[in-house]
């Protein structure tokens, strides 16, 4: 499958929590597929409720979807399933070469597009990109994980800004000189990315969540072109609130409104990392971060359902590589992310 | 929660152990089959390849954007 796609189709990954209230032809474009899969609209019907950023958005717009540049859909499903997904591509090309789909150019091909602000995120590409990872660590005494949640892990990506990471380089580091990180990289940090994602994706936290941050770099070593240094700190996170999760997916109470109620979220973690700077060019060469600690709860989505009670979470971050998928924005609200 | 009666505590952090929490924690990203496939991150930059190369698209659209965090 992964040689049909490659080969027969252009594949692309989206955000759809963007897409769905874009305000642009990206959006308007998106919409315009999504409506006539997830939602079974004429293609008529699709184009003439794209420019509504409120229609259906209830509802998730998650899914596969095959479609022709013009906006004409060609199958779509939501699955997991490698075998469906392959009959849909299948049926997708022949629908291709068989259907007359119509030389129609609803939403502009070409010209120049210019994406709606609220959602145009800059990659910082002179500054600092790590990608984080979290897992969930092993336990003692509690069951272990089972099923989908087994091998459970993700990911994401934290941006600092070439402004944001020269304040992080010491002017005229000496051994032992110890400082704290600059607070909104902090707050970030600890927002955005020192959560629960394990399972799935997380609201970041609220400013009030903070209960206790203070990460902190020593220098340990000083060459004429490097310096080393030792980040660590502790963080406390914690946060009430009402989330109501439906039944699960195989309960015969699917569907019936019965809710389960999580109330509160929380991780503790310790936090030790180290970093190189190269002084000639201003920049890090290596920021490798560990943080494990203790989480509980869980919230609407991230799928703690049935494992609220306290158990260890890992978190790593390092630089990221440099391939087309680690430039992706991290899963975060562009307007608080860098106002953390 | 009071944090002192974890039954399941955290394994401990420090210098010795680092380097291990960190193989264990660290993105797994490039052992996952879907990085085999060309992704392209964004809709619009992914339509105008198609157009380019007259091929149809396979859109991957999620809550939380599927080359990172979901």
């Amino acid at each position: 499958m992964i040689e049909l796609v490659n080969r027969e189709f252009v594949p692309i990954a989206v955000e759809i929590n963007h897409l769905v209230r874009q305000k642009d032809d990206e959006g308007r474009f998106f919409r315009l597929v999504s409506r006539q899969g997830r939602f079974g609209l004429s293609f008529d019907d699709a184009l003439a409720s794209v420019e509504d950023t409120t229609w259906q958005n209830h509802e998730s717009h998650q899914g596969l979807y095959a479609a022709t540049v013009n906006g004409h859909l060609l199958g779509s499903r939501n699955t997991r399933d490698a075998d469906i997904l392959l009959e849909v591509l299948r049926g997708a090309l022949e629908k291709l070469s068989s259907d007359d789909l119509g030389a129609d150019d609803p939403i502009p091909q070409h010209g120049d597009f210019v994406r709606d602000d609220r959602y145009r995120w800059m990659y910082p590409d002179d500054g600092l990109v790590l990608q984080m990872g979290c897992v969930d660590l092993p336990r003692r005494t509690a069951g272990e994980p089972e099923g989908r949640w087994k091998d459970a892990r993700n990911h994401d990506y934290v941006w600092v800004t070439r402004d944001e990471m020269l304040q992080m380089i010491p002017d005229a580091p000496s051994v032992g000189d110890s400082y704290s990180l600059p607070d909104p990289i902090t707050r970030r940090l600890a927002r955005f990315h020192l959560l629960d994602c394990v399972r799935g994706e997380n609201h970041s936290w609220p400013k009030d969540a903070i209960r206790e941050l203070d990460l902190r770099f020593t220098v340990t070593t000083v060459s004429d072109d490097a310096v080393d240094l030792e980040l660590s700190g502790r963080v406390h996170m914690q946060e009430s609130g009402e989330w109501c999760l439906g039944a699960p997916r195989e309960s015969a109470s699917r569907g019936s409104g019965i809710c389960c109620l999580l109330n509160e979220q929380g991780f503790t973690p310790e936090v030790l990392g180290a970093a190189r700077v190269d002084l000639t060019q201003k920049r890090f060469t290596r920021f490798d971060l560990v943080a494990v600690g203790t989480r509980w709860g869980g919230t609407r989505y991230n799928g703690r359902r049935n494992d609220v009670e306290p158990a260890p979470l890992g978190i790593a971050m390092t630089i990221a590589g440099t391939a087309h998928r680690d430039r992706t924005p991290p899963h975060a609200s562009l307007s608080a992310y860098f106002n953390a | 929660m009071v944090t002192s009666e974890i039954p399941d505590p955290p394994p401990v952090l420090n210098a010795s152990t680092f380097d291990a929490l960190f193989e264990q924690c660290r993105a797994r990203t490039d052992e996952e089959k879907w990085t085999e496939i060309n992704w392209i991150g964004e809709m619009w930059k992914g339509r105008q390849e198609a157009i380019d190369r007259k091929k149809p698209m396979f859109i991957w659209a999620m809550n939380g954007h599927p080359l990172g965090c979901v």
